[in-house]
């Protein structure tokens, strides 16, 4: 049987059955803004960023099997402009202060507003109220920065085996709790060796007393920006780098 | 929708909830938030005039006003002629 291939702006992608847009492009080292979706984790689709028009229908393309000969808009004019402004929203739906941030230059959606040109929160600022977590002895949670991406929830759920996350409420009232009568992190199980601990995309689950052990300016997204990261691997197998 | 309502809106405002409700129908979950701002596109699309009664200005409302801002400057040289104003349109010699 000849090889399956979607067309990503133009460009074909080889793809085995049963993969997604996003599996095949990132196995193409095509690069698919997203924020919720990690490799090793079922897809869920909920941050949309991934937001791509496949076929002329906008589906998000983490979770939309890829079917061969589909064509499939990524980078976009129209496409960059909603995934700026979901940013947007998600910015001042929580509290993010870039330069206050213990994460910043390791954070996916700072790397992303960069990515994108997003140059202001455009929206009202919620300022939501949201105490820290500092109970554990490991590990301090500020919840300040959840984007809901439901990647420590999967985490410690599927992995894990531990059910330390989970949402609660419904809505914009939707917020991330943990697991425990007191709600507090130290009445869980939880450990710094967890694969929950390590999975946030932005600052919210963070090591103790390992602050700034490298520089800002020398961090994962300070080097290279988060786009080039998957589409300089490409370049440099290729050998145009 | 407020500030259109009490009459401090201009045709950004307008325009941002037309880019809400492309957003909303590009990037929702489901039916109920792809057709959750229906009701107010179509209000906007069929009654426009209404809505445009209550916004302050129909064109965009510049922040910046050059021929305030040239005021100074005119009465340093002591000049008050046509020639030293700014007006955009027709007959004023700068088209917008």
């Amino acid at each position: 049987m000849r090889a399956q291939y979607i067309l990503v702006d133009g460009l074909p992608i080889p793809f085995e059955e049963g993969q997604t847009i996003m599996e095949a492009a990132m196995a193409a080292e095509v690069f698919i803004p997203h924020l919720c979706h990690h490799p090793e984790f079922k897809p869920q689709g909920s941050c949309k960023l991934c937001t791509v028009k496949a076929n002329g229908r906008y589906v998000s393309a983490c979770t939309m099997p890829a079917k061969d000969g589909m064509e499939v808009e990524n980078n976009s004019p129209d496409l960059n402009d909603k995934r700026r402004t979901m940013l947007q929203m998600l910015f001042v739906e929580g509290n993010h202060f870039c330069p206050s941030c213990e994460q910043s230059g390791n954070c996916m959606l700072q790397a992303l507003a960069y990515e994108l040109e997003m140059l202001t929160p455009h929206f009202n600022q919620f300022y939501p109220d949201r105490p820290l977590d500092a109970s554990h002895p490991e590990v301090l949670l500020d919840f300040n920065r959840c984007i809901l991406c439901e990647l420590c929830v999967r985490a410690s759920r599927d992995v894990d085996g531990k059910n330390v996350f989970a949402l609660s409420g419904r809505g914009i009232g939707k917020h991330l709790i943990v697991n425990a009568e007191s709600g507090r992190l130290a009445d869980t199980a939880f450990s710094l060796a967890d694969k929950a601990a390590h999975v946030c995309p932005v600052g919210v689950i963070l090591e103790k007393r390992r602050g700034f052990a490298i520089p800002i300016g020398r961090r994962r997204y300070d080097l290279e920006p988060i786009g080039m990261q998957v589409e300089g691997q490409a370049r440099r197998r290729s050998g145009e780098l | 929708m407020d500030k259109i309502a009490n009459g401090h809106g201009s045709q950004y405002d307008i325009n941002e909830i037309f880019k809400i409700h492309r957003l909303l129908h590009a990037a929702s979950h489901c039916g109920l938030g792809q057709s959750a701002c229906n009701a107010l596109f179509d209000t906007l699309h069929k009654f426009r005039p209404a809505y445009e009664r209550r916004l302050r200005s129909l064109d965009f409302e510049p922040a910046f006003d050059l021929d305030q801002a040239l005021a100074a400057a005119r009465q340093m040289t002591g000049r008050d002629d046509p020639a030293a104003h700014f007006r955009l349109g027709p007959g004023t010699g700068v088209e917008p």
